[in-house]
Parts: C-alpha cells; structure tokens; sequence
C-alpha cells in the first residue's frame, strides 16, 4: 500500500517535545522571554506523568526548622553516590529556593503552615548539617504535589498563550549533515498528518522510559521517546545502567505510594513484624535513601521473611497515624489504597514492593540544558541545536540514586534554566537555513516500515517479553550471570522487532502503530540499559552488583555513555564526573563511604 | 472529523463567543424569588377559593374575591405565577430551540401573552371587586 | 428549530462477535463502541468476551487485554492507570468515569463501554475534546494579582483558606462531569459546563487571588453559567469525589451577595 505521504512545515525559535514538568516550565519560560515557542506533546499536557508525583518538591527554604541549601547540595551528593556532577547538583539546590518561591507565586496551593508558610515534610535521605539531623524539606501540596504543579504550569502557559500541539506524537529528530539538530517529525494523531518543526532549539522533555520493566509506577506513555530519538541520532545516552526502584510500589498494580507515608511517619515490616530498616541503615531507618530501603525490602523477601501467603512483599503501616494526618496530607494514597488494594489506610498496613521508578540516566546535558557529545578533546562538547530536560536528560544531579522530592525540582530548575539559555542562544524570529532535502525522510521511513509491518510477532507479546526479561535479569540486585543471560535475550528480542506486525493500517488515531513505535524506543533503551548495567563492574547507588558489592571509585568514578547502533549493538566511553561545585561557595563533598 | 462539519474558528474564539452578557442573575433570582411568593400565595388563594365556593358555590366565590386580602392575594398570585412561567418557559426554549430566528418570536409570544393574561387577570379580579 | 433527528451514520449497528476463548475459566462479555474515522460506516457496537483469569480488575486492564490479545485496532486514551491523569475518561455500564479505577466486579451484566457522550468522536472510544478545552481557558485559570507578590519568599496563606482549594484543585479535567450534564449536552458552546466552572470558583475561592470581582463578571451570562440547573449528573459522576455543582452554587450564591 504506498501512500504519499506530505509533511506540513512549522517554523519556530525554538521547539519543545514533551508538555510534562520541564517541557511546559521551559515552554511558558520561553513564550514569556519573547520567543517563538511550539510544544509538541503526544498527551495532553496536564496527562503527562507529572500529574502523579505525589510527595513533594524539595527546597531548603527552612519554613518547618533551619535549613541551607549546602545541607541540601550535600544530601544529594551522598544520594547520588558521588556520581553526581557537583556543579550542576549545586545550581540545582541554589536555584530551588526562587524556583519553588516562584511556583508559590503562579498559584500552586502548596499545603500551609500554621504561619501561612509553604508546608515542608520529611523525606528520604534529606538531612539537616551535613548528616546529622532529619531535614525538613519537601514542600507539599498534600500528596498531590505533581498535579498542582502540573496543573499550575499548564495555566502559566496558557497565560503567555504558548503554542500547544497537542497529540502529536514526535517521531524523530531531523538533523543536518554538520550533525545539528535542526528540528522534529511528529505526527498529528487527531487527522494523520505529518509534521516538520523547525527549530533554532529543539528542547527534548519526553521523560523517562520506566515501562521497559514488567512492574513499574510509570505511566502507559512514559517510554522515553526521546532517548530513543537522540539514539538514532547517533548520539550516547549517559549512565543507563542507573533506574531507580521505589521501594512503596503497590504490590500488584505497581501504583506508587508516596515515600512521603514514610516521611509522615509511616514504617516499614517484614512478615515477622520486624521493622527491619533498624537492621539496615540504624540512623535513617526507614528514610534511608530510596535504594538502601529498596534493597533491604528485596533482601527480607528473598531470605524468607516477606508478607502475605506468598511472602513476597513488605507492609508499609500508617493505622498508627492520626486519621486527620491521613486526611490532611495524605488523601490521595489513602484513595489508591483504597481502590487497587482494598485497604482502609486507617486500618491495615498497605501491601508494597519494591518497583521500577525513575532512571537517573538519559541523555546527558549540561546545567544549562544543552546536550552533550563528548568527544576525546572536551568530555562537554555541546550539540548545537538540542536541549535535554527533566528525566529525559542527565544532568546528571541524580548520579547513581535520585533522592525523593529531587526529581519534580529537576524538572522545574532545568526547565526555567533551558528557557534562559535558549533566550540567550536564539533571537527571536532569526531565519532558518533551506530545509535539506532528505530532512524527515529518515523518520518517514521508520513510520512507514512499522505502518506495514505484517510480521508474525505482535506488539504486545514482544513488549511483554522485554518487560519480563528486564524485570528479571536487570532488576534491583544484579549478577554477571543474570546480565549476560538478560543480554542474550535482549539480542533474540531484537531480532525479533524485524518480524513485527501490526493489523490498524490507518494514520488517524492508529494507537496499534503509535505502541509500536514507543515499543521500538523501549527496545533501544532496554539494550542501553542492560549493556551498561553489565558493563559497570561495580555497586554504586541503585546498581547493585552482587558480584561487585563495593564501590570502586578508582575505575568507575566516571558516567558512561553508551550509542546503540541500528542493529541494537552498544559501544561504551566514558566522561569524568564533575567533582568541583559550581562557586567557591561551598567545598567540593569529598568521597567517603555511603551510610545512612 | 468530517470536513464539511469543522470550523475553520480558533477553538478559543469559538468558546469565548461573544462574552459575558453580565445578566443572568436576575432570571435566576426572579424565578426563584416567584417560586417563594408562590408557595403561600397558591395554598391561600386555592384554599379561600374552594372554601368558599364549597360553602356558597359562585356567589361564595364572588364574596370571598371582594375581600381586600383575597383579591390581593390572588393579584399577587397571579404575578408571581405569570411571572414564573415566562421564566421557566424561557429556560426551556433556551434549552432546546437553538435556532434564534425560532426562538426570539416564541420568546415574545409568551411574554406578550403573559402580560395580556395578566392584564384581563387584573381587570377580572377588579370587576369583581368594585362590582359591589 | 429543535433538532429531532439524527444526522447520518450516526446509528449505531452491531459489530462483530469475538468469542470466549477456549479453557475460558470466568469469562466476561464487554461490548464496546467502535467507529473508524476512515470509512463512511456507521458505528457499531463489538462483543468480546474474555476470561478474566488473564487481566487485571479495572475495566481498563480489560480494554488492554482486549488490544494485546484480540483486536489491536481498538483504540482508547490511557496513560496512568491509577486515576490521576484524567485520560480514559469513558462511559461504563452507563456511567461516565475513569477505566482505570472501575472495577470490573462493580458491573453485572455485559460491560458496555462507550466513549464520553456528546462529543464528537474521532475513533472507538476517542472523543475530541478541543471545544472543552478551549473553555478551561475561557476561564483565565490561573493566579492574578495586581500586589506584586514578595520579593523572596512565598505568599502567605492560612491554613483556613488553604483548606478552601481541596474539593477543587484536586479536579483531573477528565471532563466526566461535563459530558453527564444534559446542560451541557444541549448548549455546549455556550454554556461552560460543570468541569470548567469547578475550575473557574477554584480560583475564586483562592485566598491569593485578586481578580474575584472580575471573574465574577466574565461568568455572570445566562449561559456560562446560569444554564447550570442543579441536575447534579456533575457531582454523581464525578470519579475524583468531587462536586462541582456545589462550586456552582458557591459562584451564584457570589453572584448574588455581590448585588444584595
């Protein structure tokens, strides 16, 4: 069936792909900035998976006791397991003071203090003088914190009535010969019709890629379009072998209970009633940082001592906390509950495991934003014409583990810093370049050969095979041996994607083509992210090897970045972490064993 | 979506249309404040008039009309009742006839109609009153 | 003039049957509203029976199973799947609500499931929802104030006024309420339905918000908003446990303080 297919040119300043946190603060930072903006989204914007950050924002803004954010610079640093940059790590807790002030000002209804102050709550691995005390530094609306942002964003843009795209699912990046970005092919679902955009800045805010794993607590659409995108551009994505596992995922839907439950005063029990966090970490117990709580829960599941009639999952207890606490701060968990585990919070402890939730790597960029191709001569080369933000990019401030309530502040502090650079590189209504002729073509191509596929192996079964097998061979604690069996079948599964077949042959809304399309970035991902977690022959944050239980800071101080050819093949290099913080402000935190 | 049914109009201007009318209150008030004046004004004009004609038939009816408080009564019933029907009529017509050029004339039969009724209504109850 | 008939193709047909599969050990039938925006047919309603056995218990993990293991041309909105993001808003067992937080179990009988009424539809179970979209912002849904707020550090507010927003901010702009207004079914262009409203006072009711008076003013039409007439289909349907048709009466009761 050969169909003409026409595109439909745009010409902008700059172009966001992506409409969640980062992509809708840069996209109205922008717009405000004078500059001609398009954001392209593939779900409305208030459907992006922002909408389910529960716990909080953090800042050190000291409303709920004192607080500074060199506290705050520290506690992420020790997070990330020193494999985060400093200087970008120290930006980040600078500018979340006036960043999260300023969304009190777009009208978020972050919860109050009796004073009338933004409500701070306690999280996981946030502490108060360089580790002694517990900080209180998450600000909270409820535990709806995500959606009022969300929401809250949306309604700037529509205020400097930003240019929305609203269904238009982004197929590729169009680059030139020089290797610039020079814009994005999407595809409107609500008629068919292809799109080019062009861009001074194209700003990729597409979020992570969590549906890789079988159980997850991220959304249908979150399958990291953009990693994929930058992939077949060619480009390395950094630290791919880092993806966080949260530990309160609801057992069996993987819905996620916020670590905010814990910071409210909810705890942790094995099925012997233990609160066995005491064992783990004797100072933080169950606000230890999220991959220490994470492998703990794994650990008493698999030596026997988990709950239920299968022993395979852990009780997270808050019928000891006021019903009023409960109403107050966390109603929405209490609904989850509720309808997907059929507990009364009030009552009985929530059934939780530990499920796939965040991936501290992408595609790694500068605290501007730019994304960066390393080459030999300068590890920071900066790719003309691209941006990264959110969890799309690697900034990397998470490194090895992302602190809770770190993640939302990502997304607001490099979305408001994208829009100030892309401010600074691009003067409003600077002509473009003639479109190269073949711009597009690549992305027509591969929308074209999936539009036809007539393979014997369909979409579902192939997504489920890569969900299993990343679920089972590259999950919390990892092995040599179960990576390179995990390898071995990620190669089949590869092979596999050419024997592809879909049935809806239409271009309107064709949800058959559009899940194999995001099926086909997931395949690249999960590639990357098995490759590198079998590449780093170390324990570091959230990748815990057993054949390698330590950190080796001699040899794997460093990010990798890894390529995935078209036929799904990986390459390996290397970029130092930056040890020196932005200013001379505060010292660099110097390297010491990670306990909490 | 079919061709032929989409508007070319930006879905914002189509949704602000012309702007706030700054009325509707008043409707609103109006239909509720008659429905309230109605509640007394129905049971005691229904109960005096059936009383009476119970007891004298139409001469009973024609007395108990010629009290002040009845033929006020039954003026004021009158009004709030006219008055309410026009209001709920037009929430129907606005409802349902999308069709300006339908619905204004309706609009304006009812209207005309009601004050016609209330008029003849009026004179009905003075006639009978001042006939003494 | 009142519009009695309806337009062409627009009558629903019935569609094909997919019969239970075998060793099928609780099987359940959902009939589902397809419609193809490529052809000139008619709707039509499928039949799937599944086994339950194989999928989850929401009637969106059913509409999933139906796709990855039946018919992968059905085509549906989802994206969280524990009812925050507003997207799979549909009609169930003759109920507007999120698929995902549905159970299966609180249906007897077949599932029928159709897409939000009185929308256009684009394909199955895919309304577009621009016009309603478009109405949100009508209604300038977000922060004015003309005092510059504090240089560095956040707008006060106590926790009483705080306490004002839930009920409201919580709203996932799924638009269930909306499409279960008869209101708002007859005079969608005009009036601006129960979701919209419940945003427009979720602003009003904002302790930091100065533009009361004139929001106020935008809303007092015969239509935006007096053609809400306390039908209450918005706050019955609501799958977040709101009620906007209490927010309404809060606009109108305004409304009226303001002139009294």
């Amino acid at each position: 069936m050969p169909h003409a297919y026409e595109f439909i040119d745009h010409t902008y300043d700059v172009v966001v792909v992506g409409a969640g946190g980062a992509g809708l603060r840069a996209t109205f930072g922008m717009a405000e900035k004078g500059l001609k903006v398009a954001c392209v989204t593939k779900v409305f914007p208030t459907r992006s998976h922002t909408v389910a950050a529960q716990g909080g924002i953090a800042a050190a803004l000291g409303n709920v006791g004192e607080d500074d954010w060199r506290w705050h610079m520290y506690d992420t640093v020790k997070g990330s397991d020193w494999l985060g940059d400093q200087d970008a790590i120290e930006y980040m807790c600078r500018e979340a003071i006036p960043a999260v002030i300023e969304l009190e000002h777009y009208g978020v209804p972050f919860s109050r203090t009796p004073k009338g102050k933004i409500y701070q709550r306690a999280f996981g691995g946030m502490t108060t003088k360089f580790g002694e005390g517990t900080a209180q530094r998450t600000c909270a609306a409820a535990d709806r914190t995500g959606h009022a942002i969300l929401h809250a964003l949306y309604q700037q843009a529509l205020k400097h009535h930003a240019e929305f795209f609203v269904e238009y699912f982004a197929i590729d990046l169009m680059m030139d010969d020089k290797g610039n970005c020079i814009g994005v092919v999407a595809l409107n679902l609500d008629d068919g019709t292809l799109h080019r955009f062009r861009g001074h800045q194209t700003v990729i805010a597409t979020g992570g890629y969590g549906r890789v794993f079988a159980s997850c607590t991220s959304a249908h659409i979150c399958t990291g379009d953009g990693n994929a995108m930058v992939l077949r551009a060619g480009l390395p994505l950094q630290d791919m072998e880092f993806v966080q596992f949260h530990p309160t995922g609801l057992y069996g839907t993987g819905c996620l209970i916020t670590e905010g439950a814990r910071g409210e005063g909810g705890y942790l029990t094995n099925g012997k009633n233990e609160r066995f966090m005491e064992r783990y970490a004797p100072h933080a117990k169950d606000l230890a940082s999220r991959d220490v709580v994470a492998r703990a829960m794994t650990m008493e599941i698999r030596e026997g001592r988990g709950c239920g009639n299968l022993k395979d999952h852990i009780y997270l207890h808050l019928e000891h906390l006021d019903p009023k606490i409960i109403e107050a701060q966390l109603p929405g968990i209490a609904e989850a509950a509720r309808v997907f585990a059929n507990v009364d919070v009030t009552r009985a402890p929530i059934p939780i495991v530990p499920t796939a939730h965040y991936s501290m790597g992408g595609i790694p960029a500068n605290l501007h934003g730019e994304v960066i191709r390393p080459t030999p001569s300068d590890p920071d080369a900066t790719v003309t014409g691209l941006m990264a933000i959110g969890e799309a990019a690697c900034i990397s401030v998470h490194g090895a583990n992302r602190l809770g309530s770190n993640s939302l502040l990502d997304t607001i502090v490099f979305g408001r810093a994208a829009a100030r650079r892309a401010a600074e590189l691009v003067q409003p209504g600077t002509k473009h370049q003639d479109m190269p002729k073949d711009a597009g073509d690549f992305a027509l191509a591969r929308l074209d050969t999936f539009r036809n596929a007539k393979g014997s192996v369909s979409t579902s079964a192939l997504r489920l095979d890569m969900q299993k097998t990343m679920q089972n061979y590259c999950a919390v604690f990892r092995t040599a041996e179960s990576l390179s069996e995990g390898q071995k079948k990620m190669r089949a599964l590869w092979a596999k994607r050419a024997d592809l077949g879909i049935t809806d042959r239409s271009l309107i809304w064709n949800s058959d083509l559009i899940e194999t399309l995001e099926l086909d970035n997931l395949l690249y991902q999960a590639r990357a992210t098995i490759d590198s977690a079998a590449a780093r022959t170390e324990s570091r944050g959230a990748h815990a090897r057993e054949d390698f239980p330590k950190r080796d800071d001699e040899n794997w101080l460093k990010h990798s970045t890894v390529r995935v050819d078209e036929k799904g093949d990986t390459q390996f290099s290397s970029r130092p972490v930056h040890l020196k913080p932005l200013t001379n402000d505060i010292e660099p935190i110097a390297l010491k064993a990670r306990i909490y | 979506m079919n061709e032929k049914t989409k508007s070319l109009r930006s879905p914002l201007g189509a949704a602000k249309g012309r702007g706030s009318a700054q009325s509707g209150f008043e409707h609103w008030y109006i239909e509720r404040i008659s429905a309230l004046i109605l509640l007394p004004t129905t049971a005691y004009v229904l109960i005096g008039f059936l009383d009476n004609v119970a007891k004298g038939g139409y001469s009973g009816a024609i007395y108990w009309l010629q009290s002040p408080l009845a033929a006020a009564f039954a003026i004021l019933f009158l009004f709030a009742g006219l008055r309410h029907l026009v209001c709920g009529l037009q929430v129907v017509m606005e409802d349902y006839i999308h069709l300006t050029t339908a619905r204004l004339p309706l609009l304006f039969a009812v209207k005309f109609g009601a004050v016609l009724l209330a008029i003849l209504g009026v004179l009905s109850i003075a006639k009978i009153y001042f006939a003494v | 003039m009142v519009e009695f008939l309806l337009p062409k193709n627009s009558k629903i047909i019935a569609g094909t049957e997919h019969p239970a599969p075998r060793d099928c050990k609780r099987p359940r039938t959902f009939k589902i509203y397809r419609f193809s925006p490529d052809d000139d047919k008619n709707p039509r309603v499928d039949t799937y029976t599944i086994d339950l056995d194989q999928c989850g218990p929401m009637v969106l993990d059913a509409l999933i199973h139906i796709k990855n293991t039946i018919d992968s041309t059905l085509t549906f909105r989802r994206s969280c799947r524990e009812g925050v993001c507003g997207s799979c808003a549909m009609n169930i067992d003759g109920t507007n609500t999120l698929a995902c937080t549905k159970p299966i179990a609180n249906i007897s009988g077949p599932v029928k499931v159709y897409p939000l009424p009185h929308m256009n539809v684009v394909k199955d179970l895919v309304p577009d929802m621009t016009e309603a979209y478009a109405q949100y912002a009508v209604v300038e849904p977000w922060l004015k104030s003309e005092t510059p707020p504090p240089s560095d550090r956040e707008r006060l507010q106590t926790p009483q006024d705080r306490a004002k927003l839930d009920g409201l901010y919580e709203c996932i702009l799924c638009f269930c309420c909306s499409a279960s207004c008869p209101s708002y079914w007859w005079n969608s262009d005009r009036y601006l339905g129960p979701a919209t409203l419940l945003q427009a006072y979720r602003w009003i009711a904002d302790s930091r918000d100065e533009a009361t008076g004139d929001r106020l003013d935008a809303l007092h039409d015969p239509f935006r908003l007096y053609r809400c007439h306390t039908i209450m289909n918005c706050t019955n349907t609501c799958p977040k446990g709101l009620n906007p048709a209490k927010a309404i009466a809060e606009t109108k009761k305004l409304v009226f303080f303001r002139q009294e």
